[in-house]
């Protein structure tokens, strides 16, 4: 017993002493936190001062100077993704005109990966030109750290580098790590020619590259990639052939309407759902007999997708009087829910 | 010393090797959480939550809350939720049969309008008496159905989302507005993650408007600041310290995320076991190791639930015998996974550490407690051996709780004044002089009355 209660107070004192450096290990960090909560707190005023200031007529290399540090970038890449976007747009102009991009390019020599992630988010959000050769060297360098590929696509895409952004997409080599929907996040924000650079990345080796392409041809009706777009019908992976429809859709191709009807029989619930809305998309009064087919469909995004669409069309009453005669009553408590959803909202529905 | 004393001696001596393996087990927690910390936050640094919450490149998202008798918090709870900073959302709330005002208040508040809306059965449920809509908030959607239980409620809610994401809230719990966006977007970024977890925090004494808190603040009740500290101990050490092992088999069901669709191959919330959320991930960890799937179930500590603590001590060891009989059950449940090499490390590992620390851990506490003051009192131990023994135990609660503070201070830097950071400080020291020893016996005492109590429940 007493060895045991020798070995409990030798405990306790050691226990102490780790109990009092914990306190001051606390103390500490909770003094450093708030000495940085602070610093970056007079950093963004400085930085919001600096702004009034050079809308006045101020200097921009001497309003700015107190951004050139490392904290400086720190706060800056903080504020930029706080603040609305007439703040951004004159963080920008203050930094072209302080020839920010100079003190950057020297930044990227750091050899904290992090660091350097962090200097080419912000290239991107300043939109400052000629970083182009830097992202792709970091992007090859670093080719497997995800948070790298991220800043560095997204920077190239709000660079409106097409030329940059070619050949990295095109290289077989080159494994992009990217989920679907932050790659299709980054493209969104492509600020130069859509058509050249879909044109192109429709024949990308990695798919989540194509989809996003197609995306992108629906989304800005990119009608020169419309026969393109419809020769990806008959495509192996099933995303693509679903995004190329949709695309086709919203294109509103006409030519393509044949296809797209023989899809509503598709064996894959998911393309017959693409293809009673991009029906819809091309002439729903045209096309309104073949979409009212998935009323009758048996999966129920197939039956919902066909009625939500069709509480456009002109014809509805006619149409409903129909799906009740048949009888299907999936079909018509699908059609009656889509009714009184679009009622509810306070939309106009067709009389 | 005869045979009795020498037996007391050696059962105290095993019941504070075991605590203290149990302490250092904890401590090592901490000090991996605080690499994971330091890791994530690094990460996090690049997250670009801000252009995501205004995407529609973000997964759109089901928010479900199960409601019964809730009247008192349901409408600022839903209210809370409307104003969540994200692009696409709904909220499903499921009104569980309630007795009291919960539908009635939320039929006049949102103006609430029958809808005959068909839905897809994809997991067994009971029937739907009605489901309503609102002219006001589009996605706002209330389901009424006979009170069963909130298992089945979920399910319900399940059948009802239309996207491919779901998380649940608690109808007395709220997030804050920005936590849906930082919850879904491990799912954007990686196909394999199906469910995920944020930290709950407990905000007596916070300033908090439609789910934006304008001011951390203390509680000014003990109570409060207890249970504050031990949810830091438990989500920021626990959730933390699991996270990179791929231990997590334990998630809040006030804030977590779930893919839908995994969820509804696993056949949903199971009403055979208390423990639905944990039975849940248990299934489904099980279910992509048998199928040789690789998946992702985490925790993020930048996400953040809102809940308050119990306002008194009747209300706190309710509260604790329910949890814990709901972990029981779970774990009762899966047993069969317990040194199973099929389940790897969640097997071999991970299940028997829960098994140990959080199950039988309790129990060994309370009894070291008992022993040692029947031996002080039958001279098997001397007054100073006593003192000792639960200095030493006591200390090292202590340096725990300080372990989850300081990672408090690194995670989440919420501002706390030097008064208010020294305060937690004494807390840390009344957590292990009392309450930690209450809950203790709470747990053995449900641990012992496990069948009755859970028959009581059904």
């Amino acid at each position: 017993m007493e060895i045991l209660h020798g070995f409990m107070n030798y405990c306790s004192t050691v226990f102490v002493l780790i109990i009092m450096l914990c306190v001051v290990l606390l103390m500490c960090a909770h003094a450093i936190v708030s000495f940085r909560n602070k610093q970056i707190s007079k950093r963004k005023r400085q930085l919001y001062d600096a702004l009034e200031q050079y809308a006045a007529g101020g200097n921009a290399k001497t309003l700015f100077s107190a951004f050139q540090s490392r904290k400086g970038v720190e706060v800056l890449t903080k504020v930029i993704g706080e603040c609305d976007e007439v703040t951004v747009k004159r963080i920008r102009e203050i930094a072209k005109a302080a020839a920010y991009d100079d003190f950057l390019k020297k930044q990227l020599h750091n050899k904290e990966i992090a660091y350097c992630t962090m200097v080419l988010k912000l290239v991107g959000e300043l939109r400052l030109q000629g970083f182009s050769g830097f992202v792709l060297e970091f992007l090859y360098k670093y080719r497997k750290n995800i948070d790298l590929q991220y800043v560095g696509f997204l920077a190239l895409s709000l660079l409106g580098d097409a030329e940059a952004l070619i050949p990295v997409c095109m290289d077989g080599s080159y494994t992009q790590a990217l989920s679907f929907r932050s790659l299709k996040e980054i493209f969104k924000h492509f600020s130069g020619d859509r058509a050249r650079i879909c044109s192109v990345l429709l024949k990308a080796p990695d798919n989540y590259v194509r989809r996003v392409c197609l995306i992108m041809i629906g989304e800005y009706k990119i009608q020169q990639l419309a026969t393109d777009t419809s020769a990806l019908l008959d495509d192996k992976d099933m995303n693509i052939v679903l995004d190329s429809v949709r695309a086709l859709g919203q294109l509103k191709y006409a030519p393509i309407v044949p296809r797209i009807q023989q899809l509503i029989s598709h064996e894959k619930w998911e393309v017959r759902s693409a293809a009673v809305r991009a029906l819809a998309n091309i002439d729903l009064e045209q096309y309104a007999r073949d979409v009212a087919k998935g009323l009758y469909d048996k999966e129920w995004w197939v039956r919902y997708n066909a009625a939500a669409t069709l509480t456009e069309y002109s014809r509805l009453q006619e149409l409903a009087r129909e799906v009740i005669a048949s009888g299907d009553k999936f079909a018509i408590e699908i059609l009656r829910y889509a009714v009184q959803r679009k009622a509810l909202k306070g939309e106009a529905l067709p009389t | 010393m005869n045979a009795f004393q020498m037996t007391m001696f050696i059962l105290i001596a095993i019941a504070w090797a075991f605590m203290m393996v149990e302490y250092a087990a904890r401590i090592l927690q901490v000090c991996a959480a605080a690499r994971w910390q330091r890791q994530f936050s690094q990460t996090d640094r690049h997250a670009d939550h801000k252009r995501f919450v205004k995407s529609e490149n973000v997964m759109p998202v089901s928010v479900l809350v199960p409601a019964y008798n809730n009247a008192q918090s349901v409408l600022e709870i839903v209210r809370c939720l409307l104003n969540m900073q994200f692009q696409e959302f709904e909220i499903i709330v499921i009104n569980d049969g309630s007795d009291d005002n919960t539908l009635l208040l939320m039929k006049l508040e949102f103006e609430l309008t029958a809808l005959a809306q068909p839905y897809k059965r994809s997991l067994k449920t009971s029937e739907i008496k009605a489901i309503y809509r609102s002219p006001l908030y589009a996605n706002l959607i209330v389901v009424d159905k006979p009170h069963t239980n909130r298992a089945d409620a979920l399910n319900v809610g399940i059948n009802i989302a239309n996207y491919p994401v779901y998380v649940t809230v608690n109808a007395d719990s709220m997030m804050e507005r920005d936590a849906l966006v930082k919850i879904i977007m491990p799912f954007v970024n990686d196909h394999r993650v199906i469910a995920m977890s944020g930290i709950v925090r407990i905000t007596n004494g916070w300033g908090i408007e439609n789910g934006y808190v304008n001011r951390v603040g203390f509680s000014k009740g003990v109570l409060g600041n207890l249970v504050a500290l031990e949810y830091m101990r438990t989500f920021l050490s626990g959730g933390a310290q699991h996270d990179p092992l791929g231990a997590n088999l334990n998630m809040p069901g006030a804030f977590c995320a779930f893919q839908k669709s995994v969820v509804i191959q696993a056949g949903g919330y199971s009403q055979d076991c208390l423990g639905e959320d944990m039975d849940l991930i248990v299934r489904l960890r099980r279910l992509a190791l048998e199928q040789g799937r690789s998946h992702v179930v985490a925790f993020l500590p930048n996400p953040i639930g809102l809940t308050q603590a119990p306002h008194s001590f009747s209300e706190l060891s309710e509260k604790r015998r329910h949890w814990h009989l709901r972990f029981l059950d779970a774990f009762k449940k899966h047993k069969d996974i317990l040194l199973k090499k099929k389940y790897g490390r969640l097997g071999m590992v991970y299940a028997p550490a829960y098994w140990l620390f959080d199950l039988l851990g309790p129990v060994v506490e309370t009894a070291g407690y008992a022993l040692l003051f029947v031996a002080w009192l039958t001279g098997a131990v001397s007054g100073l051996f006593a003192l000792s023994y639960i200095t030493v135990l006591v200390l090292f609660g202590v340096i725990y709780s300080l372990g989850a503070l300081l990672l408090e201070e690194g995670a989440i830097q919420r501002g706390l004044s030097a008064r208010e950071m020294l305060q937690m400080i004494v807390y840390s020291f009344l957590d292990n002089l009392g309450y930690r020893q209450l809950n203790a016996v709470i747990c053995t005492a449900t641990l012992f009355r496990f069948k009755s109590l859970k028959a009581k429940k059904r």
